[in-house]
């Protein structure tokens, strides 16, 4: 249970993985060292027995027994470092030359390399020999004192063992360090979801201030609960809208329906009642739409249908949507839009936009006077301004005229939502802009700014 | 794996050298490590000194006469080497010219 | 004509199967997905008004996608109370002619449901409408009244193409607004109506009959009776 329990920690993982790859790679390492350092002597001596052979066995084809034995004594004679080993004996077992005393029995087979101690001198010692069988029936046995060779091969092993030992004990502690670092690097993350999941949406993960990747996922996790809180924000804002401002167009119409249905004398009176009850309905259904509308905004989903796309001829258009309402009021509208406006968005949501503000500047303008639409873009953005000669917005209310359902003094008295520059604040912000209302003195300037492509990735 | 094996011969080796079984078997001897054979690689210098028409170079004397003090003293081994040393100077010289 | 109503909700589907009838029309009921299916696939209809959202496993848009794959090419109009602009594309893609928001106003609905069965009649290209004494070229892009030329703007040369096109129909602001400016949005002012307003003052104000009729409570209407 603990094991795969163990097992499936992501950190106990890594740690693992760490371990283990340091620990192969030490093997690795020292296995190496050993073969070029250990296993090279024992390569060296074995090669020069098999040297030794073949000149002792070229001696026998041309010499014969005479000039082997020979070879053995001048070659022992000469043996400066006192190291080599010799055994001639024929069939019965007699020594015929080289310098040990007799054939050991536990070398009883040609081929195969043996270890041999034996007695120098009253010391032990460990020799390395072959056995060569020279037919018909003489054996020899050539071999190498390989005792200091052997000290120092075990020396090279025991240091390549401890070394191993340690870098597995470097490799454990440092699994566990590893583990530790990454559990507390996560430990972090974790306890801020722990208490978002709780409920406390004010809780964010701290960052270490390094940049590094915990950082950045820091500051992704972050965004995302940025964001998270502010489609709340939107949520509560809409739920108290509803609560508030919707109750007041639903009274009406309830009340004109109970009005009528206990007051109405005549069938006209009764219908003139359902049809205004109508009326108001559709209304808050229009509420009710422009509301959903501006939250789907909010929800930043449309940016999937974004596409790169000029302003200039979609302003002409909707210009010419409401240039005819204008004249119709006695308001001029004058179009100065100087293309190409390249934007990257949603065409039909902009124009959307646009058409609210035209709409408010047309309703608030007085007779005679002038709506200007116009558009420029520089290096970084798309400005559309679009600009009345009304009553305004005074300074104070500015910030709050784009919230829900905000309708100034002056607005108060002329039909609408109150969801208008509500809607384009929304389309602004879901296009990385933003809609700022200024004093046209007089009147309102409703400002859109919107990067243009090319000066973000968006 | 290569390694293990081999550090575990090799352990087992020394365990066997340095272990008390060194008393369980007669090792075989080398011969080469008597005073004996310091005689016979004395005689063969001589040998050699005697029909070489150079005289000998001073340094064979010197090993020579090293190497006697050292076998007559019981360090064969260093007798030994001294004396093998002395006789490949002395062949080396006897078939210079 | 002979209309098919797929709709599970009791009130709206007698709304709109009662209104349905008095303009006219033969009405066919189906208050679930499977039924509505498996009429609308094994009678002849005209149209088909069709609820995206229906009790039983079959939703609307697996009616139209199963009538699509079949070949069927009756016009449908979707209702839906799924107002966002992704539902709209979606059930256009899985084939709808049209799509209604809920709630709607009847009027409105009756004027799409005829809009479409109209459009599944004419067939083949044309190049010249004609109402009466008005005649509109649509290759030389002029507007000829009593052989009298009247002079239009482009926007109002479309406005009179598409009233025309639905001639003896009732046209719905919103259809011209969709239909004429390609808007998806409910404009606050009544723009469509200052439109309409220019356009007859050129059609119809130097004539003795007019041909643009306001039908009360819905929208516009062009044909020479009066309303």
């Amino acid at each position: 249970m603990i094991d795969t329990k163990l097992l499936r920690s992501a950190g106990v993982r890594f740690a693992a993985i760490y371990a283990v790859l340091l620990t192969l790679s030490a093997l690795a390492l020292t296995s190496f060292i050993w073969w070029s350092t250990a296993g090279l002597l024992d390569r060296e001596t074995e090669a020069e027995i098999h040297a030794d052979a073949q000149g002792l066995s070229d001696r026998w084809t041309q010499a014969g027994l005479p000039g082997l034995v020979l070879t053995i004594e001048d070659r022992l004679a000469q043996n400066i470092d006192g190291d080599a080993v010799y055994l001639l004996v024929d069939e019965t077992g007699r020594r015929l030359a080289g310098n040990l005393i007799n054939w050991p029995p536990k070398v009883d087979q040609a081929g195969p390399f043996f270890e041999l101690p034996v007695q120098r001198a009253g010391m032990r010692t460990l020799t390395r020999v072959r056995y060569y069988d020279i037919p018909p029936d003489l054996r020899l046995l050539i071999g190498r004192d390989v005792h200091v060779r052997a000290l120092l091969r075990a020396m090279v092993t025991d240091a390549l063992l401890w070394s191993l030992l340690i870098v597995s004990v470097t490799a454990t502690s440092g699994a566990v360090l590893v583990r530790n670092l990454f559990k507390r690097s996560l430990a972090n993350v974790s306890a801020t979801a722990t208490a978002i999941a709780a409920g406390d949406l004010s809780q964010r993960v701290r960052l270490s201030g390094r940049g590094d990747e915990l950082d950045q996922l820091a500051e992704v996790i972050n965004e995302m609960l940025d964001r998270i809180g502010r489609l709340m924000e939107g949520v509560r804002q809409v739920s108290n809208a509803i609560a508030h401002d919707l109750r007041t167009p639903i009274t009406r119409a309830r009340t004109r329906l109970e009005d009528a249905a206990s007051h109405a004398r005549t069938p006209e009176d009764l219908h003139a009642a359902i049809e205004r009850a109508i009326a108001d309905l559709d209304h808050i259904v229009g509420i009710f739409q422009a509301l959903l509308r501006i939250a789907e905004i909010e929800a930043g989903s449309r940016r999937a249908s974004f596409v790169r796309l000029d302003v200039a001829p979609l302003l002409a258009d909707i210009a010419e949507l409401y240039e005819a309402v204008a004249e119709e009021r006695g308001v001029t509208l004058t179009l100065d839009v100087s293309g190409p406006l390249p934007v990257h968005g949603d065409g039909a949501m902009l124009q959307q936009a646009v058409a609210n503000l035209l709409d408010n500047a047309v309703k608030f303008s007085p007779a005679q006077g002038t709506v200007g639409l116009r558009a420029r873009s520089d290096r970084d953005s798309v400005r559309i301004e679009v600009s009345d000669q009304g009553p305004g917005i005074p300074p104070a209310d500015r910030e709050r005229a784009t919230e829900r359902f905000f309708r100034g003094e002056t607005a108060r008295s002329t039909p609408g939502s109150g969801l208008g520059l509500a809607l384009v604040a929304a389309v602004a912000q879901l296009h990385g802009g933003s809609l700022r209302l200024e004093d046209a003195a007089p009147g309102l300037r409703a400002v859109l700014s919107l990067p243009t492509v090319g000066s973000t990735d968006a | 794996m290569f390694l293990f094996v081999r550090v575990c011969g090799l352990a087992a080796i020394v365990l066997c050298s340095a272990g008390p079984l060194k008393a369980q078997a007669p090792l075989p001897e080398l011969m080469t490590d008597t005073p004996e054979y310091c005689t016979e690689l004395q005689d063969r210098l001589g040998v050699l000194i005697a029909s070489s028409v150079l005289p000998p170079p001073h340094e064979v004397a010197d090993l020579s006469t090293q190497g006697q003090t050292l076998c007559a003293h019981g360090h064969v081994r260093g007798g030994v080497q001294r004396l093998r040393r002395a006789l490949v100077i002395m062949q080396q010289h006897g078939e210079a010219p | 004509m002979r209309i098919l109503v797929v709709e599970d909700d009791k009130d709206v589907a007698g709304f709109v199967v009662r209104g349905l009838k008095e303009a006219g029309h033969v009405v066919e009921h189906a208050d679930n997905g499977r039924d509505g299916l498996f009429m609308a696939a094994s009678e002849a209809f005209d149209a088909v008004v069709l609820d995206r959202m229906l009790p039983g496993g079959i939703d609307g848009i697996k009616i139209l996608e199963t009538l699509r794959s079949q070949k069927s090419t009756i016009p449908v109009l979707i209702l839906s109370a799924l107002a966002d602009v992704d539902e709209r594309v979606k059930g256009l893609k899985a084939g709808g002619d049209d799509y209604l928001t809920k709630p709607f106003a009847f009027a409105e609905l009756l004027a799409r449901v005829e809009a479409l069965t109209r459009r599944g009649k004419t067939e083949g290209p044309v190049t010249k409408l004609q109402v009466e004494d008005l005649e509109l070229d649509l290759l030389s892009r002029q507007v000829k009244r009593a052989g009298q030329k009247i002079d239009l703007q482009p926007r109002e040369f479309r406005l009179l193409e598409y009233l025309m096109r639905h001639a003896g129909q009732v046209v719905t602001r919103t259809m011209l607004l969709e239909g004429v400016w390609d808007y998806h949005f409910d404009p606050q002012t009544n723009v469509i109506d200052v439109h309409v307003s220019r356009l007859r003052q050129k059609v119809d104000k130097p004539f003795k009959t007019p041909l643009i009729h306001t039908v009360r409570n819905a929208g516009y209407m062009l044909r020479a009776e009066p309303v």
